[in-house]
């Protein structure tokens, strides 16, 4: 089965691309979806995708930015460029970062399902074999979390990259040390970081750049995760 | 006529000009001169000539006086000589004492070169006479018994009386006459006339005088009371001349007229039946020095030759270089604003060049300008079409429908295409640059409801227009770029549900549009920047240029915000009453 996951900031593009591409015939489903480079950095780890499908022009982070920072991290992730924007420059920062196909708005059924037909072909099955150091200390990783938290691009991924290690086998000692994923503790330290600002009277476009979740809708979604209601009812509830 | 002056002066370049004003000037210049010289001239010949006349005239009375004393003395010595005295007053006169007196006549001629004849007469017409001339001349006896000829003679008292031929007495051979010098001789004892003595000279003497007292130039003639040449030349002296110096002279004056060109002198002898007259022509030839007429001729040069100096002075440091002006300035004519370069040396003219090459860099950096200007407008025209056109709009929205088609009923599908094909109308305005409120704001309406397909329901919209505004006409998508802006860089920002409000009003003779975003506002640092900056993708300022462009003044603004709260801008567009 290939992973696939959509970013695209309009839901009608997403829902659009999911029914245009024959994912059985291809052996392939759809994993997740991201409105923004921010979330899908936060995702990336969890999912693990092998092909992505990314448009350019995104509030929050664009495009080109995401895809910079994923291939610093997976560099073996198969990325198309679906964008309505035929610049020269967007085409010429992509073939820099690696994509393998830069599909223009409106998309035709044909071309879209050709382009995935080849970057499945392409698809580097072989897993990359699980080395590095054995991780020692795990609390030094949560205390850098709370030191790094404000950073958008903090991702399981680049955590492993940074400090040398296997990332599957950091997110397994992970867990087994705190009890829960890395993913999980990093937005909850940023959530409760959130809270201590909603007390402040804090907007929440602030906040949600303050704890390094700089996509407010992502941030919304969070944080009504971890705390049961939206920032907005948080700090009108901290008010009284 | 006026036109004719007009067109006079208009004529000819400045060097023909200068050459025609010279011309004129030398040529009033010269009459001038000619004049001047004529009058003062005329008046110093004038007086030149009356004086040398009459100095002649005197000069020749003079002589004639002087030889008048001396037939005096001569006669003197002979009528009282013992002689003259027996031949007049003894009765017993014989022949020895006749031949006596003629020697005696004889000795006493012989001092005296130009008596010709003396004659020794009784008061009976009785006579001795010694001749110089072979030829003797007849007597006229008859007269002694003429009491008016013999009056005339008596009147003297025995000075002498000077006649040309005594008066009828003598008749001389062939026209030429004599002078007759005649008086009365009184017995010494007595004091009774006893006899005349007729000293007679020939013509020649007044010859001698006029050679004598001729001078350099003119004529001078004697003539008798009856006008009668006796000695001189006379060329130019006419019967006019005559007629009109001898009328009524009086006796021993000496008279000067101009008569036809000549200056004419006369003088009438005292004592003798003569007219002196000098006759000079008044010409310039005849100026006796000629240095008067070279030094004329030396200051018409001198003249000339300063004038000459002063026009080619003129030429080449004036009008040289303003030719030379004039030729580069024909050169702009062509359409090359060069500047002109060249030194004339006079300060007037560099300082016309210096203002022309001033002129000239500010004309040319104003041309600049206006290029500039033009191409700036162009340039924002341009720019405007293309960032409206700018298909990703309309790319995303049938993107969208295409999804619309896929997953939902076809009314959503029809309601969209419907919105986006009316949404094209308007923007496309056929081809016009203004449209009324009402369209601009149907298609912001179309343009909010295509934008909510695509990112569901993050906004709400709200509209407050003053019905009386719908009609009035606005440059097309002022709103449009002010709504797309409150979307994307206010409400989708903050995360939250916003709300968009567009209204419009009348301030005064101003139409107020504006559009009000409940997003995350901008600070006044942000404000600057939008408004400096091109920023890509934000159309507040190409849509004030643009604005500005077309009302051919700055446009008046308003922005508003407050940080995470709200946004609002507002645009004041001028309202006249031809646009409704």
């Amino acid at each position: 089965m290939y992973r696939v996951m959509i970013i695209d900031d309009e839901k009608s593009v997403r829902s659009l691309i999911k029914k245009l591409v024959d994912w059985e015939k291809y052996d392939a489903e759809i994993v997740g979806e991201a409105e923004s480079g921010i979330e899908a950095i936060n995702m990336l780890d969890e999912i693990k995708p092998d092909i992505v499908f990314v448009d350019i022009r995104m509030p929050f982070m664009d495009g080109l930015t995401f895809m910079k920072y994923m291939t610093e991290i997976y560099s073996d992730i198969m990325m198309i460029v679906v964008t309505a924007h035929s610049e020269f420059d967007y085409a010429k920062q992509c073939i820099q970062l690696g994509v393998k196909h830069y599909l223009l708005k409106p998309i035709s059924k044909k071309e879209i399902n050709e382009a995935f037909a080849d970057v499945i072909s392409k698809v580097n099955k072989e897993k990359v074999k699980e080395e590095g150091e054995k991780v020692e200390n795990i609390n030094q990783y949560v205390a850098y979390i709370k030191e790094h938290y404000e950073k958008p691009q903090i991702s399981l991924s680049f955590m492993a990259k940074k400090f040398g290690f296997n990332a599957t086998y950091f997110s397994r000692k992970f867990k087994e040390v705190t009890g829960q994923s890395f993913v999980e503790c990093l937005t909850a330290y940023r959530i409760s970081k959130a809270c201590e600002y909603a007390k402040q009277g804090k907007m929440m476009y602030e906040t949600a750049e303050m704890v390094g979740i700089p996509d407010v809708s992502y941030f919304s979604k969070c944080f009504k995760k971890y705390m049961g209601i939206s920032y907005t009812e948080y700090v009108t509830q901290e008010k009284v | 006529m006026k036109k004719k002056d007009y067109y006079w002066k208009r004529s000819g370049n400045l060097k023909s000009q200068i050459r025609k004003i010279f011309t004129i000037i030398i040529c009033i210049y010269l009459a001038i001169m000619i004049i001047f010289f004529g009058i003062v001239g005329k008046n110093y010949f004038y007086s030149y000539y009356k004086t040398t006349n009459q100095d002649a005239l005197a000069s020749a009375i003079v002589n004639l006086n002087a030889f008048s004393d001396n037939i005096s003395v001569m006669s003197r010595m002979l009528m009282f000589s013992e002689e003259a005295t027996d031949f007049l007053c003894d009765e017993s006169y014989n022949y020895t004492k006749r031949v006596d007196l003629l020697r005696k006549i004889y000795n006493i001629m012989d001092y005296y070169e130009q008596i010709s004849s003396v004659y020794l007469f009784k008061l009976t017409g009785e006579y001795v006479n010694v001749s110089m001339s072979h030829n003797t001349m007849a007597v006229n006896r008859e007269l002694f018994s003429d009491e008016d000829w013999m009056q005339q003679i008596k009147e003297k008292e025995g000075y002498y009386l000077v006649q040309l031929d005594g008066n009828g007495l003598f008749v001389p051979h062939e026209n030429e006459h004599i002078i007759t010098y005649i008086r009365l001789i009184n017995d010494l004892d007595t004091q009774r006339p006893i006899g005349m003595i007729a000293v007679n000279c020939s013509t020649d003497m007044l010859k001698s005088i006029v050679d004598n007292s001729l001078g350099e130039h003119g004529s001078l003639v004697i003539l008798s009371e009856e006008k009668e040449e006796l000695a001189g030349e006379s060329q130019n002296i006419n019967e006019e001349i005559l007629e009109a110096s001898l009328s009524e002279d009086v006796r021993g004056e000496i008279v000067t007229r101009i008569s036809k060109g000549n200056i004419v002198t006369t003088a009438h002898a005292e004592n003798a039946p003569f007219v002196f007259l000098k006759c000079s022509e008044l010409s310039f030839g005849n100026y006796p020095k000629g240095d008067v007429l070279m030094l004329v001729f030396i200051l018409s040069v001198l003249s000339l030759v300063v004038i000459v100096c002063l026009n080619v002075f003129v030429s080449m440091k004036i009008v040289s270089p303003i030719e030379k002006l004039t030729a580069s300035m024909k050169k702009s004519k062509e359409g090359y604003l060069y500047r002109v370069s060249m030194d004339s040396g006079i300060d007037e003219i560099n300082i016309l060049k210096d203002s022309y090459n001033d002129m000239l860099v500010e004309i040319n950096r104003l041309l600049l300008e206006v290029v500039e200007k033009e191409r700036g407008v162009q340039q924002a025209k341009f720019e405007v079409i293309l960032e409206q056109i700018n298909p990703h709009f309309l790319y995303n929205t049938l993107e969208t429908i295409g999804y619309l088609a896929l997953d939902s009923t076809g009314e959503d599908v029809y309601d969209a295409i419907v919105s986006l094909g009316d949404f094209y109308r308007s923007f496309l305005n056929n081809g016009d640059e203004m449209i009324t409120v009402q369209k601009e704001v149907d298609m912001v309406r179309n343009y909010m409801k295509l934008q909510r397909l695509r990112y569901e329901d993050i906004f709400e919209e709200q509209y407050d227009i003053e019905p009386s505004v719908l009609e009035y006409k606005i440059p097309k998508l002022l709103l449009q770029p002010l709504v797309e802006n409150a979307l994307y860089h206010g409400i989708r920002l903050k995360g939250e549900k916003g709300i968009i409000k567009i209204s419009a009003q009348r301030e005064a003779d101003l139409l107020v549009i504006a559009v009000y975003d409940s997003g995350i506002g901008m600070t006044q640092e942000k404000i600057e920047e939008v408004l400096k900056e091109e920023k890509e993708g934000f159309g507040l300022k190409k849509t004030l240029q643009r604005v500005s462009y077309l009302y051919n003044k700055e446009t008046p603004y308003r922005i508003e915000s407050k940080v995470g709260y709200y946004c609002k801008i507002e645009l004041l567009i001028p309202l006249t009453e031809s646009e409704e």
